[in-house]
Protein backbone atom coordinates (compact mmCIF):
# COMPACT_ATOMS: atom_id res chain seq x y z
CA UNK A 1 0.00 0.00 0.00
CA UNK A 2 3.31 2.38 0.71
CA UNK A 3 4.05 1.78 -2.89
CA UNK A 4 0.98 2.49 -4.06
CA UNK A 5 0.08 5.31 -2.50
CA UNK A 6 3.43 6.84 -3.25
CA UNK A 7 2.68 6.46 -7.04
CA UNK A 8 -0.31 8.35 -6.40
CA UNK A 9 1.14 11.35 -5.24
CA UNK A 10 3.78 10.88 -7.69
CA UNK A 11 0.91 11.05 -10.12
CA UNK A 12 -1.13 14.04 -8.83
CA UNK A 13 1.58 16.25 -7.77
CA UNK A 14 2.15 16.49 -11.85
CA UNK A 15 -1.52 17.28 -12.45
CA UNK A 16 -1.57 21.16 -13.15
CA UNK A 17 -5.05 21.17 -12.43
CA UNK A 18 -4.10 20.54 -8.55
CA UNK A 19 -2.12 23.49 -8.44
CA UNK A 20 -4.37 25.41 -10.57
CA UNK A 21 -7.06 24.77 -7.78
CA UNK A 22 -4.81 25.75 -4.79
CA UNK A 23 -3.76 28.43 -6.03
CA UNK A 24 -7.31 29.88 -7.05
CA UNK A 25 -8.54 28.72 -3.44
CA UNK A 26 -5.54 30.34 -2.05
CA UNK A 27 -6.26 33.75 -4.04
CA UNK A 28 -9.77 33.84 -2.67
CA UNK A 29 -8.89 33.33 1.30
CA UNK A 30 -6.23 36.32 0.51
CA UNK A 31 -8.95 38.57 -1.54
CA UNK A 32 -10.23 37.63 2.16
CA UNK A 33 -8.49 38.47 4.83
CA UNK A 34 -6.36 41.18 2.97
CA UNK A 35 -10.25 42.51 2.38
CA UNK A 36 -11.25 42.31 5.60
CA UNK A 37 -7.89 43.88 7.02
CA UNK A 38 -7.84 46.64 4.18
CA UNK A 39 -11.79 47.59 4.26
CA UNK A 40 -12.95 46.45 7.79
CA UNK A 41 -9.61 46.49 9.97
CA UNK A 42 -9.99 49.82 11.49
CA UNK A 43 -14.16 48.73 12.77
CA UNK A 44 -14.58 48.23 15.84
CA UNK A 45 -15.30 44.21 16.51
CA UNK A 46 -13.10 43.17 13.18
CA UNK A 47 -10.49 41.20 14.75
CA UNK A 48 -9.32 37.79 14.13
CA UNK A 49 -11.82 36.75 16.04
CA UNK A 50 -14.39 37.79 13.41
CA UNK A 51 -11.98 36.63 10.40
CA UNK A 52 -11.42 33.70 11.70
CA UNK A 53 -14.79 32.38 12.63
CA UNK A 54 -16.18 33.85 9.20
CA UNK A 55 -14.45 30.53 7.67
CA UNK A 56 -17.33 28.57 9.09
CA UNK A 57 -19.74 29.87 6.42
CA UNK A 58 -17.47 28.41 4.07
CA UNK A 59 -16.56 25.06 5.30
CA UNK A 60 -19.64 23.81 2.96
CA UNK A 61 -17.81 24.10 0.29
CA UNK A 62 -15.87 21.16 1.52
CA UNK A 63 -18.25 18.91 0.28
CA UNK A 64 -18.23 19.89 -3.57
CA UNK A 65 -14.56 20.12 -2.84
CA UNK A 66 -14.33 16.38 -2.75
CA UNK A 67 -15.39 15.79 -6.44
CA UNK A 68 -12.23 17.56 -7.02
CA UNK A 69 -9.78 15.70 -5.06
CA UNK A 70 -11.19 12.40 -6.28
CA UNK A 71 -10.75 13.45 -9.94
CA UNK A 72 -7.11 14.66 -8.94
CA UNK A 73 -6.45 11.23 -8.18
CA UNK A 74 -9.06 8.76 -10.18
CA UNK A 75 -7.62 10.78 -13.33
CA UNK A 76 -10.64 9.40 -15.35
CA UNK A 77 -9.20 6.00 -15.27
CA UNK A 78 -12.40 4.61 -16.57
CA UNK A 79 -12.30 6.38 -19.62
CA UNK A 80 -8.39 6.55 -19.96
CA UNK A 81 -8.08 2.99 -19.57
CA UNK A 82 -5.55 2.39 -17.16
CA UNK A 83 -7.11 0.55 -14.30
CA UNK A 84 -5.77 -2.75 -16.49
CA UNK A 85 -2.22 -1.41 -16.24
CA UNK A 86 -3.11 -2.41 -12.07
CA UNK A 87 -5.15 -5.17 -12.28
CA UNK A 88 -2.94 -7.04 -14.75
CA UNK A 89 -0.08 -6.68 -12.79
CA UNK A 90 -1.93 -8.58 -9.97
CA UNK A 91 -2.89 -5.90 -7.83
CA UNK A 92 -5.99 -6.92 -6.38
CA UNK A 93 -8.89 -4.87 -6.52
CA UNK A 94 -9.32 -4.21 -3.20
CA UNK A 95 -5.97 -3.06 -2.83
CA UNK A 96 -6.39 -0.73 -6.08
CA UNK A 97 -9.52 0.32 -4.45
CA UNK A 98 -8.37 1.52 -0.96
CA UNK A 99 -5.34 2.79 -2.13
CA UNK A 100 -7.40 5.36 -4.26
CA UNK A 101 -9.65 5.88 -1.58
CA UNK A 102 -6.77 6.66 0.82
CA UNK A 103 -4.86 9.44 -1.50
CA UNK A 104 -8.14 10.47 -2.27
CA UNK A 105 -8.64 11.34 1.36
CA UNK A 106 -5.14 11.96 2.31
CA UNK A 107 -5.20 14.58 -0.42
CA UNK A 108 -8.19 16.09 0.18
CA UNK A 109 -6.82 16.44 4.16
CA UNK A 110 -3.42 18.20 2.87
CA UNK A 111 -5.33 20.39 0.87
CA UNK A 112 -7.65 21.44 3.71
CA UNK A 113 -5.08 21.33 6.00
CA UNK A 114 -2.56 24.09 3.60
CA UNK A 115 -5.55 26.48 3.39
CA UNK A 116 -6.71 26.71 6.68
CA UNK A 117 -3.37 27.07 7.61
CA UNK A 118 -2.85 29.87 5.37
CA UNK A 119 -5.98 31.42 6.28
CA UNK A 120 -5.52 31.45 9.62
CA UNK A 121 -1.90 32.87 9.16
CA UNK A 122 -3.24 35.39 7.10
CA UNK A 123 -5.49 36.23 9.71
CA UNK A 124 -3.62 36.54 11.94
CA UNK A 125 -1.00 38.24 10.79
CA UNK A 126 -3.13 41.35 9.24
CA UNK A 127 -6.34 41.38 12.06
CA UNK A 128 -6.15 42.93 15.34
CA UNK A 129 -6.39 40.17 18.63
CA UNK A 130 -8.02 39.87 21.91
CA UNK A 131 -7.20 36.58 23.55
CA UNK A 132 -10.04 35.50 24.70
CA UNK A 133 -12.27 36.13 22.05
CA UNK A 134 -9.22 34.86 19.93
CA UNK A 135 -9.05 31.17 22.02
CA UNK A 136 -13.13 31.17 21.90
CA UNK A 137 -12.74 31.42 18.15
CA UNK A 138 -10.57 29.00 17.68
CA UNK A 139 -12.65 26.81 19.91
CA UNK A 140 -15.55 27.46 17.75
CA UNK A 141 -13.83 26.67 14.13
CA UNK A 142 -12.21 23.34 15.86
CA UNK A 143 -15.11 22.12 16.87
CA UNK A 144 -17.15 22.99 13.54
CA UNK A 145 -13.82 21.15 12.28
CA UNK A 146 -14.15 18.09 14.39
CA UNK A 147 -17.96 17.96 13.33
CA UNK A 148 -17.16 18.77 9.57
CA UNK A 149 -15.03 15.85 9.26
CA UNK A 150 -16.54 12.75 9.01
CA UNK A 151 -19.02 14.64 6.47
CA UNK A 152 -16.48 15.56 4.30
CA UNK A 153 -15.09 11.88 4.26
CA UNK A 154 -18.26 10.54 3.55
CA UNK A 155 -18.60 12.44 0.48
CA UNK A 156 -15.28 11.53 0.07
CA UNK A 157 -16.16 7.71 -0.18
CA UNK A 158 -19.28 8.44 -2.13
CA UNK A 159 -17.38 10.37 -4.86
CA UNK A 160 -14.67 7.68 -5.14
CA UNK A 161 -17.25 4.94 -5.06
CA UNK A 162 -18.72 6.61 -8.16
CA UNK A 163 -15.53 7.52 -10.01
CA UNK A 164 -14.95 3.63 -9.73
CA UNK A 165 -18.37 2.40 -10.81
CA UNK A 166 -19.42 5.00 -13.71
CA UNK A 167 -18.08 5.22 -16.98
CA UNK A 168 -16.07 8.84 -16.72
CA UNK A 169 -15.26 11.00 -14.37
CA UNK A 170 -18.00 13.16 -15.29
CA UNK A 171 -20.56 10.65 -15.07
CA UNK A 172 -19.42 9.77 -11.76
CA UNK A 173 -19.30 13.13 -10.30
CA UNK A 174 -22.81 14.09 -11.90
CA UNK A 175 -24.07 11.39 -10.05
CA UNK A 176 -22.14 12.05 -6.38
CA UNK A 177 -23.22 15.45 -7.32
CA UNK A 178 -27.23 14.30 -7.62
CA UNK A 179 -27.05 11.88 -4.32
CA UNK A 180 -25.23 14.45 -1.81
CA UNK A 181 -27.65 17.47 -2.84
CA UNK A 182 -30.35 16.20 -5.19
CA UNK A 183 -31.76 13.85 -2.99
CA UNK A 184 -32.15 15.96 0.16
CA UNK A 185 -33.94 18.36 -1.90
CA UNK A 186 -35.96 15.60 -3.47
CA UNK A 187 -36.48 14.03 0.48
CA UNK A 188 -37.50 18.02 1.30
CA UNK A 189 -40.33 18.24 -1.76
CA UNK A 190 -41.52 14.65 -1.49
CA UNK A 191 -41.54 15.16 2.30
CA UNK A 192 -43.48 18.13 2.58
CA UNK A 193 -45.89 17.21 -0.11
CA UNK A 194 -47.08 14.03 2.01
CA UNK A 195 -48.97 15.72 4.52
CA UNK A 196 -48.07 14.00 8.03
CA UNK A 197 -48.53 10.67 6.38
CA UNK A 198 -45.52 8.20 7.89
CA UNK A 199 -43.91 7.77 4.52
CA UNK A 200 -43.26 11.85 4.48
CA UNK A 201 -42.26 11.75 8.31
CA UNK A 202 -39.82 8.88 6.74
CA UNK A 203 -38.47 11.38 4.22
CA UNK A 204 -38.00 14.19 6.58
CA UNK A 205 -36.18 11.76 8.86
CA UNK A 206 -33.83 11.00 6.36
CA UNK A 207 -33.64 14.56 5.34
CA UNK A 208 -31.72 15.65 8.42
CA UNK A 209 -29.50 12.65 7.70
CA UNK A 210 -27.98 14.06 4.67
CA UNK A 211 -24.53 14.80 5.17
CA UNK A 212 -25.47 18.07 3.28
CA UNK A 213 -28.18 18.86 4.85
CA UNK A 214 -26.03 17.89 8.39
CA UNK A 215 -23.31 20.29 7.58
CA UNK A 216 -25.04 23.07 7.59
CA UNK A 217 -26.52 22.41 10.64
CA UNK A 218 -22.92 21.98 11.96
CA UNK A 219 -21.76 25.18 10.88
CA UNK A 220 -24.51 26.97 12.59
CA UNK A 221 -23.13 28.82 16.22
CA UNK A 222 -25.46 27.11 17.97
CA UNK A 223 -25.23 23.64 17.19
CA UNK A 224 -24.76 21.19 19.89
CA UNK A 225 -22.62 18.25 20.69
CA UNK A 226 -25.54 15.91 19.78
CA UNK A 227 -25.33 17.49 16.51
CA UNK A 228 -21.38 16.43 16.64
CA UNK A 229 -22.30 13.07 17.48
CA UNK A 230 -24.85 12.73 14.71
CA UNK A 231 -22.09 14.22 12.24
CA UNK A 232 -19.95 10.92 13.10
CA UNK A 233 -22.37 8.77 13.18
CA UNK A 234 -24.03 9.72 9.72
CA UNK A 235 -20.87 10.13 8.52
CA UNK A 236 -19.67 6.79 9.43
CA UNK A 237 -22.88 4.96 7.85
CA UNK A 238 -22.22 6.94 4.56
CA UNK A 239 -18.92 5.85 4.40
CA UNK A 240 -19.41 2.81 5.09
CA UNK A 241 -22.02 2.32 2.95
CA UNK A 242 -20.16 3.55 0.02
CA UNK A 243 -17.57 1.68 0.19
CA UNK A 244 -18.87 -1.07 0.58
CA UNK A 245 -20.73 -0.49 -2.25
CA UNK A 246 -18.10 0.34 -4.56
CA UNK A 247 -16.02 -2.26 -3.51
CA UNK A 248 -18.26 -4.99 -4.29
CA UNK A 249 -19.52 -3.35 -7.74
CA UNK A 250 -15.63 -2.85 -8.40
CA UNK A 251 -14.94 -6.74 -7.52
CA UNK A 252 -17.47 -7.67 -10.15
CA UNK A 253 -16.49 -4.75 -12.82
CA UNK A 254 -15.25 -5.37 -16.51
CA UNK A 255 -11.77 -3.97 -16.31
CA UNK A 256 -11.97 -2.29 -20.07
CA UNK B 1 9.02 -32.18 -18.86
CA UNK B 2 8.70 -28.51 -19.64
CA UNK B 3 7.04 -26.28 -17.06
CA UNK B 4 3.63 -25.33 -17.79
CA UNK B 5 3.10 -21.77 -17.81
CA UNK B 6 -0.63 -20.59 -18.42
CA UNK B 7 -3.62 -23.59 -18.61
CA UNK B 8 -6.76 -22.69 -18.95
CA UNK B 9 -9.26 -25.53 -17.67
CA UNK B 10 -13.02 -25.02 -19.88
CA UNK B 11 -12.64 -21.44 -19.52
CA UNK B 12 -16.02 -19.70 -20.11
CA UNK B 13 -17.38 -15.91 -20.40
CA UNK B 14 -20.17 -15.11 -21.22
CA UNK B 15 -22.00 -11.56 -21.76
CA UNK B 16 -25.74 -11.38 -21.05
CA UNK B 17 -26.41 -14.21 -23.57
CA UNK B 18 -24.03 -13.75 -25.66
CA UNK B 19 -20.56 -16.27 -25.42
CA UNK B 20 -17.42 -14.53 -25.53
CA UNK B 21 -15.42 -17.41 -24.85
CA UNK B 22 -17.00 -21.14 -25.06
CA UNK B 23 -15.10 -23.53 -22.67
CA UNK B 24 -10.86 -23.01 -24.08
CA UNK B 25 -8.80 -25.19 -22.55
CA UNK B 26 -5.21 -24.61 -23.78
CA UNK B 27 -1.54 -25.02 -22.36
CA UNK B 28 1.06 -22.50 -22.68
CA UNK B 29 4.34 -23.96 -21.80
CA UNK B 30 7.78 -22.26 -20.34
CA UNK B 31 9.73 -20.95 -23.76
CA UNK B 32 6.60 -21.06 -26.20
CA UNK B 33 6.17 -18.19 -28.44
CA UNK B 34 2.29 -18.81 -28.49
CA UNK B 35 0.29 -17.34 -31.50
CA UNK B 36 -3.27 -16.82 -30.76
CA UNK B 37 -5.37 -17.21 -34.10
CA UNK B 38 -8.85 -15.78 -35.09
CA UNK B 39 -11.28 -13.49 -36.75
CA UNK B 40 -12.86 -10.75 -34.72
CA UNK B 41 -14.44 -11.37 -31.96
CA UNK B 42 -13.28 -15.49 -32.15
CA UNK B 43 -12.43 -14.40 -28.45
CA UNK B 44 -8.81 -13.84 -28.64
CA UNK B 45 -8.77 -10.43 -26.84
CA UNK B 46 -11.38 -11.93 -23.82
CA UNK B 47 -9.01 -15.32 -23.13
CA UNK B 48 -6.34 -12.52 -22.73
CA UNK B 49 -8.48 -10.72 -20.59
CA UNK B 50 -8.83 -13.26 -18.59
CA UNK B 51 -5.77 -14.37 -17.86
CA UNK B 52 -4.93 -10.90 -16.49
CA UNK B 53 -7.79 -10.48 -14.51
CA UNK B 54 -9.55 -7.75 -16.15
CA UNK B 55 -12.29 -10.19 -16.60
CA UNK B 56 -13.94 -12.60 -14.45
CA UNK B 57 -14.46 -16.15 -15.98
CA UNK B 58 -18.34 -17.20 -15.86
CA UNK B 59 -16.83 -20.85 -15.79
CA UNK B 60 -13.79 -22.80 -16.02
CA UNK B 61 -10.91 -21.77 -14.43
CA UNK B 62 -6.80 -20.83 -15.08
CA UNK B 63 -3.45 -21.88 -13.84
CA UNK B 64 -0.71 -19.16 -14.25
CA UNK B 65 2.93 -20.68 -13.15
CA UNK B 66 0.91 -23.21 -11.15
CA UNK B 67 -0.85 -20.88 -9.09
CA UNK B 68 -4.94 -20.81 -8.91
CA UNK B 69 -7.30 -18.26 -7.04
CA UNK B 70 -5.54 -16.12 -5.06
CA UNK B 71 -2.61 -17.10 -5.54
CA UNK B 72 -3.09 -15.69 -9.34
CA UNK B 73 -2.23 -11.97 -8.22
CA UNK B 74 1.23 -13.53 -7.00
CA UNK B 75 1.54 -15.10 -9.83
CA UNK B 76 0.39 -12.28 -12.51
CA UNK B 77 3.38 -9.78 -11.34
CA UNK B 78 6.12 -12.29 -13.09
CA UNK B 79 3.78 -11.06 -16.28
CA UNK B 80 3.56 -8.24 -18.58
CA UNK B 81 0.64 -7.63 -20.24
CA UNK B 82 -0.65 -5.18 -23.29
CA UNK B 83 -4.45 -5.74 -24.05
CA UNK B 84 -6.06 -3.97 -26.63
CA UNK B 85 -4.66 -0.44 -27.05
CA UNK B 86 -2.33 1.01 -24.49
CA UNK B 87 -3.86 3.50 -22.38
CA UNK B 88 -1.86 6.04 -20.00
CA UNK B 89 -2.24 8.90 -18.24
CA UNK B 90 -2.62 11.67 -20.77
CA UNK B 91 -1.17 14.35 -18.73
CA UNK B 92 2.07 12.55 -18.29
CA UNK B 93 5.38 12.03 -20.08
CA UNK B 94 5.96 8.46 -21.17
CA UNK B 95 9.11 8.51 -18.85
CA UNK B 96 6.45 9.64 -15.68
CA UNK B 97 3.87 7.52 -16.50
CA UNK B 98 6.36 4.45 -16.54
CA UNK B 99 7.98 5.93 -13.00
CA UNK B 100 4.51 6.25 -11.90
CA UNK B 101 3.83 2.29 -13.05
CA UNK B 102 7.61 1.45 -11.23
CA UNK B 103 6.77 3.36 -7.77
CA UNK B 104 3.28 1.34 -7.85
CA UNK B 105 5.05 -2.00 -8.63
CA UNK B 106 7.75 -1.81 -5.96
CA UNK B 107 10.37 -1.93 -9.10
CA UNK B 108 13.69 -1.10 -7.49
CA UNK B 109 16.32 1.25 -9.00
CA UNK B 110 15.23 4.63 -11.56
CA UNK B 111 17.47 3.46 -14.32
CA UNK B 112 14.84 0.64 -15.04
CA UNK B 113 12.71 3.19 -16.55
CA UNK B 114 15.62 4.78 -18.46
CA UNK B 115 16.49 1.31 -19.68
CA UNK B 116 13.15 0.09 -20.91
CA UNK B 117 12.65 3.14 -22.66
CA UNK B 118 15.95 2.85 -24.57
CA UNK B 119 14.82 -0.57 -24.84
CA UNK B 120 11.94 0.23 -27.16
CA UNK B 121 12.90 3.40 -28.61
CA UNK B 122 11.16 5.92 -26.63
CA UNK B 123 13.90 7.32 -25.02
CA UNK B 124 13.99 10.71 -26.60
CA UNK B 125 10.55 11.92 -25.97
CA UNK B 126 11.00 14.48 -23.47
CA UNK B 127 8.30 16.32 -22.14
CA UNK B 128 5.77 15.53 -24.65
CA UNK B 129 2.72 14.32 -22.99
CA UNK B 130 1.39 11.17 -23.76
CA UNK B 131 -1.74 12.65 -25.27
CA UNK B 132 0.24 14.06 -28.05
CA UNK B 133 1.77 10.35 -29.01
CA UNK B 134 1.15 8.52 -32.31
CA UNK B 135 0.17 5.24 -32.13
CA UNK B 136 3.40 4.03 -32.82
CA UNK B 137 4.83 5.60 -29.61
CA UNK B 138 1.99 4.42 -28.03
CA UNK B 139 2.61 1.14 -28.62
CA UNK B 140 6.56 1.78 -27.75
CA UNK B 141 5.07 2.54 -24.32
CA UNK B 142 2.69 0.33 -23.68
CA UNK B 143 5.12 -2.78 -24.62
CA UNK B 144 7.79 -0.99 -22.60
CA UNK B 145 5.44 -1.45 -19.30
CA UNK B 146 4.93 -4.76 -20.31
CA UNK B 147 8.53 -5.13 -20.05
CA UNK B 148 9.56 -2.95 -17.10
CA UNK B 149 9.27 -6.02 -14.84
CA UNK B 150 11.36 -8.52 -16.83
CA UNK B 151 8.34 -10.34 -16.69
CA UNK B 152 8.41 -14.42 -17.54
CA UNK B 153 5.15 -14.42 -19.42
CA UNK B 154 4.63 -11.67 -21.40
CA UNK B 155 0.60 -11.35 -22.79
CA UNK B 156 0.57 -9.57 -25.81
CA UNK B 157 -2.48 -8.50 -27.91
CA UNK B 158 -1.82 -7.24 -31.67
CA UNK B 159 1.38 -5.12 -30.38
CA UNK B 160 1.95 -4.44 -33.97
CA UNK B 161 -0.61 -2.23 -34.91
CA UNK B 162 -0.34 1.39 -35.58
CA UNK B 163 3.79 0.38 -35.77
CA UNK B 164 5.75 1.59 -38.99
CA UNK B 165 7.70 -1.46 -40.87
CA UNK B 166 11.05 -0.58 -39.10
CA UNK B 167 9.15 -0.58 -35.66
CA UNK B 168 7.70 -4.02 -36.77
CA UNK B 169 11.18 -5.82 -37.69
CA UNK B 170 12.74 -4.38 -34.12
CA UNK B 171 9.51 -5.55 -32.31
CA UNK B 172 9.64 -9.04 -33.72
CA UNK B 173 13.83 -9.09 -33.37
CA UNK B 174 13.14 -8.61 -29.58
CA UNK B 175 10.58 -10.66 -29.02
CA UNK B 176 13.05 -13.48 -30.12
CA UNK B 177 15.97 -12.33 -28.48
CA UNK B 178 13.48 -12.10 -25.24
CA UNK B 179 12.78 -15.81 -26.34
CA UNK B 180 16.08 -17.09 -26.66
CA UNK B 181 18.09 -14.88 -24.36
CA UNK B 182 15.76 -14.58 -21.28
CA UNK B 183 13.26 -17.90 -21.79
CA UNK B 184 10.15 -15.51 -21.99
CA UNK B 185 7.39 -17.04 -22.73
CA UNK B 186 5.11 -15.22 -24.79
CA UNK B 187 1.12 -15.02 -25.81
CA UNK B 188 0.55 -12.83 -28.75
CA UNK B 189 -2.36 -12.40 -31.25
CA UNK B 190 -2.03 -10.91 -34.43
CA UNK B 191 -3.87 -10.29 -37.54
CA UNK B 192 -1.06 -10.01 -39.52
CA UNK B 193 -0.48 -13.95 -39.83
CA UNK B 194 2.67 -13.47 -41.81
CA UNK B 195 4.30 -11.71 -38.72
CA UNK B 196 2.83 -14.25 -36.75
CA UNK B 197 4.17 -16.92 -38.01
CA UNK B 198 7.59 -15.83 -38.42
CA UNK B 199 7.99 -15.68 -34.69
CA UNK B 200 5.05 -18.39 -32.87
CA UNK B 201 6.39 -21.65 -31.70
CA UNK B 202 2.77 -23.15 -31.47
CA UNK B 203 -0.28 -21.87 -32.36
CA UNK B 204 -4.35 -21.74 -30.96
CA UNK B 205 -6.83 -21.15 -33.70
CA UNK B 206 -9.97 -19.89 -31.95
CA UNK B 207 -13.20 -19.56 -33.83
CA UNK B 208 -16.58 -18.52 -32.22
CA UNK B 209 -15.31 -18.43 -28.42
CA UNK B 210 -14.24 -22.13 -29.11
CA UNK B 211 -10.59 -23.85 -29.63
CA UNK B 212 -10.50 -24.89 -32.58
CA UNK B 213 -6.85 -26.40 -32.47
CA UNK B 214 -3.81 -26.30 -30.52
CA UNK B 215 -0.38 -27.41 -32.97
CA UNK B 216 3.13 -26.87 -32.74
CA UNK B 217 5.33 -24.06 -35.67
CA UNK B 218 6.29 -27.74 -37.06
CA UNK B 219 3.24 -29.79 -36.96
CA UNK B 220 1.65 -26.44 -38.64
CA UNK B 221 4.73 -26.81 -41.22
CA UNK B 222 4.21 -30.39 -42.10
CA UNK B 223 0.59 -29.54 -42.65
CA UNK B 224 1.18 -27.00 -44.74
CA UNK B 225 4.11 -28.12 -46.75
CA UNK B 226 4.39 -27.50 -50.46
CA UNK B 227 3.39 -30.63 -52.86
CA UNK B 228 2.45 -31.36 -56.41
CA UNK B 229 -1.39 -32.30 -56.44
CA UNK B 230 -1.74 -34.76 -59.56
CA UNK B 231 -5.04 -35.56 -61.09
CA UNK B 232 -4.99 -38.13 -62.94
CA UNK B 233 -7.54 -40.96 -63.81
CA UNK B 234 -6.32 -44.03 -62.10
CA UNK B 235 -5.41 -43.43 -58.36
CA UNK B 236 -4.57 -46.51 -57.54
CA UNK B 237 -2.05 -47.30 -60.16
CA UNK B 238 -0.65 -44.09 -59.92
CA UNK B 239 0.15 -44.74 -56.23
CA UNK B 240 1.81 -47.97 -56.96
CA UNK B 241 3.62 -46.10 -60.26
CA UNK B 242 5.00 -43.65 -57.96
CA UNK B 243 6.26 -46.10 -55.31
CA UNK B 244 8.17 -48.55 -57.51
CA UNK B 245 9.60 -46.15 -60.26
CA UNK B 246 10.41 -43.26 -58.07
CA UNK B 247 10.70 -44.89 -54.88
CA UNK B 248 8.32 -42.43 -52.68
CA UNK B 249 6.19 -43.36 -49.98
CA UNK B 250 5.93 -39.83 -49.23
CA UNK B 251 2.13 -38.88 -50.94
CA UNK B 252 -1.66 -38.88 -49.61
CA UNK B 253 -4.11 -40.35 -51.74
CA UNK B 254 -7.07 -38.31 -51.97
CA UNK B 255 -10.77 -38.43 -53.20
CA UNK B 256 -11.43 -37.75 -56.64
CA UNK B 257 -8.35 -39.24 -58.47
CA UNK B 258 -5.72 -36.67 -56.70
CA UNK B 259 -2.68 -37.27 -55.19
CA UNK B 260 -0.47 -35.40 -53.48
CA UNK B 261 3.26 -35.62 -53.84
CA UNK B 262 5.20 -33.94 -51.09
CA UNK B 263 8.69 -34.86 -52.75
CA UNK B 264 10.16 -34.38 -56.05
CA UNK B 265 9.01 -30.99 -56.13
CA UNK B 266 11.52 -29.58 -58.82
CA UNK B 267 11.34 -32.47 -61.34
CA UNK B 268 8.14 -32.55 -62.37
CA UNK B 269 8.90 -34.09 -65.64
CA UNK B 270 9.90 -37.12 -63.76
CA UNK B 271 7.00 -37.62 -62.27
CA UNK B 272 4.77 -37.40 -65.88
CA UNK B 273 7.37 -39.65 -67.09
CA UNK B 274 6.88 -42.34 -64.67
CA UNK B 275 3.01 -41.92 -64.92
CA UNK B 276 2.96 -42.25 -68.44
CA UNK B 277 5.72 -45.18 -68.55
CA UNK B 278 2.42 -47.23 -66.21
CA UNK B 279 -0.18 -45.75 -68.73
CA UNK B 280 -1.80 -43.38 -66.37
CA UNK B 281 -2.92 -40.60 -68.16
CA UNK B 282 -1.86 -36.77 -66.00
CA UNK B 283 -4.93 -34.77 -66.26
CA UNK B 284 -3.76 -32.31 -64.69
CA UNK B 285 -0.39 -31.41 -62.09
CA UNK B 286 -0.32 -28.25 -60.26
CA UNK B 287 2.61 -27.12 -57.38
CA UNK B 288 0.22 -26.29 -54.30
CA UNK B 289 1.77 -24.74 -50.72
CA UNK B 290 -0.27 -23.32 -48.02
CA UNK B 291 0.92 -20.92 -45.31
CA UNK B 292 -0.63 -20.04 -41.97
CA UNK B 293 -3.26 -17.90 -43.53
CA UNK B 294 -4.72 -20.43 -45.52
CA UNK B 295 -4.40 -23.15 -43.05
CA UNK B 296 -6.54 -21.16 -40.84
CA UNK B 297 -9.19 -20.13 -43.67
CA UNK B 298 -9.62 -24.07 -44.13
CA UNK B 299 -9.34 -24.63 -40.78
CA UNK B 300 -12.18 -22.18 -40.45
CA UNK B 301 -14.27 -23.06 -43.47
CA UNK B 302 -13.47 -19.71 -44.58
CA UNK B 303 -11.41 -20.16 -47.44
CA UNK B 304 -14.59 -21.33 -49.33
CA UNK B 305 -15.95 -17.55 -48.71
Amino acid sequence: MRNYLRAEFYKVVRRKYLWITLAVALGMETFLFVGYALFHGDQAGMGFHTGWTNLIGLLSLGIPATLLTGDMVFANQNKNGTLKNEIAYGLSRGQVYWGKLLAQTGLSLMLCGAMLGYYLAGCWLLLGHDPVLDAKAMAQVGWTLLAALPLWLSAQALCCCMYFLLPSDLAGGMTALACLYGLPLMALIFGGLGGGNPASGLLEWAYRLMPAVLLDEVTNPRATWEVCVLAWGVGAAWWLGFTAIGLLGFRHKEIR
Amino acid sequence: MTETVLATHDLSRSYGRSLALDGVSLTVRKGDIYGLVGRNGAGKTTLMRLVTGQSIPTEGALELFGQTGRELLQARQRTGAMIEVPSFAPFLTAKENLEYYRLQRGIPGKQAVDEVLELVGLRDTGKKKFKSFSLGMKQRLGLALALMNHPDFLILDEPINGLDPEGVAEFRALLLRLNQERETTILISSHILTELSSVATCYGFLERGGLLEEISAQTLHERCRTCLRLTVNDAAKAAMLLQTELGTENFEVLPGNVIELYDHLDRPQEVSGALASGGVALLGMEQKSADLEAYFLKLIGGGKQ
